[in-house]
């Protein structure tokens, strides 16, 4: 989580505009995709799954903080996409679309109460290590721990943020709200998970 | 996850979703798209050759009609304006019977009063 604030590192600029560039790229193969299914091509559904499922997953389960629930919102996402039919030739932004699927899919079973019961933390952790890395598991535990102490809104942000590559302006779009809240919430976020950081280490 | 992600999760991550929920997710979304390509009954509606000819023979039975058959309103046909008894030829007192009295001017003591005649029939000048 130390990395997470790590923005003065030189590199770090340099890193930003490669992935900008990879972010145009990827954008494009997005609306390819889109213009592909709406054209009716159906194997176009897989290559969206590669896309889109590792962030439509991840969205849900720090919605929902249930594994169940968040292969549902995938399941239930993957077939909206596949009822537009021609209609999603017109959307514009294919990644903000499909998490705002998502996001207000994970609004309505919340609403509904059709969630499955679980500790999010213990069943269903928010961050994994990336190695078989005790420390890092550890480290992935604790910090599960306190972005499960972050309230929803202000999770999904981190989120969206850190792990899908959103900007403030797409994260608006997604969440429904003006892009300044967006970056509101992310900083209120970043600045709560550093304090509970900073009383854990002391 | 790019390189961006990467650095700022400093070796740790979201879950990924397993594996099998490719399989799942996919076949769900393929029945989506079976069913959608069905079409729905106002599309059938629209595209069956028995509803075009249906809706061309009632266009042009309607057409035929209109040529063919009289108009009585417009004089070709019996005049509108006598009652049917009358207009079949049938005796003249059937037709004065059949006609509506309080419609007709012809009528003895029905006066028709000029809109500016500024007072009633009956009243007497003073």
């Amino acid at each position: 989580m130390e990395a997470m604030t790590r923005t003065t590192d030189p590199r770090w600029s340099e890193r930003i505009e490669a992935s900008a560039d990879r972010s145009d790229e990827i954008e494009s193969r997005w609306l390819e995709v889109f213009r592909s299914l709406a054209g009716g091509r159906v194997q176009a559904l897989d290559e969206l799954y590669d896309l889109a499922a590792v962030d439509v997953y991840r969205l849900a389960l720090w919605r929902m903080g249930s594994r169940e629930d968040a292969e549902d919102v995938v399941q239930d996402v993957f077939v909206r996409v596949a009822e537009q039919g021609r209609r999603l030739a017109s959307v514009r932004h294919p990644k903000s679309w499909l998490l705002t699927v998502a996001h207000r899919r994970t609004i309505d079973l919340i609403r509904g109460g059709r969630r499955h019961r679980t500790d999010p933390v213990e069943e269903a952790p928010y961050l994994e290590a990336i190695q078989e890395d005790p420390d890092l598991k550890l480290e992935a535990e604790r910090v599960s721990r306190l972005v499960h102490r972050l309230p929803a809104k202000q999770r999904e942000v981190v989120l969206l943020r850190h792990f899908a590559g959103c900007t403030f302006r797409e994260i608006g779009r997604i969440t429904g709200v003006p892009t300044f809240t967006a970056a509101s919430r992310h900083r209120l976020a970043m600045a709560r998970l550093r304090r509970m950081l900073e009383a854990k280490d002391e | 996850m790019n390189d961006r992600n990467e650095a700022l999760s400093g070796g740790i991550h979201p879950p990924t979703p397993p594996p099998e929920l490719r399989a799942r997710a996919l076949s769900a979304a393929r029945r989506a798209v079976n069913r959608t390509d069905e079409p729905d009954v106002w599309t059938r509606i629209w595209n069956s050759r028995p509803a075009h000819f249906a809706w061309a023979a009632s266009v042009a039975g309607l057409i035929f009609a209109h040529l063919v058959v009289p108009n009585p309103v417009a004089g070709n046909g019996p005049d509108a304006a006598l009652p049917l008894a009358a207009a079949a030829g049938a005796d003249s007192e059937l037709a004065e019977i059949a006609a509506l009295p309080r419609l007709s001017s012809k009528l003895p003591g029905f006066e028709v009063v000029p809109p500016n005649a500024g007072s009633r029939p009956n009243e007497t000048p003073e």
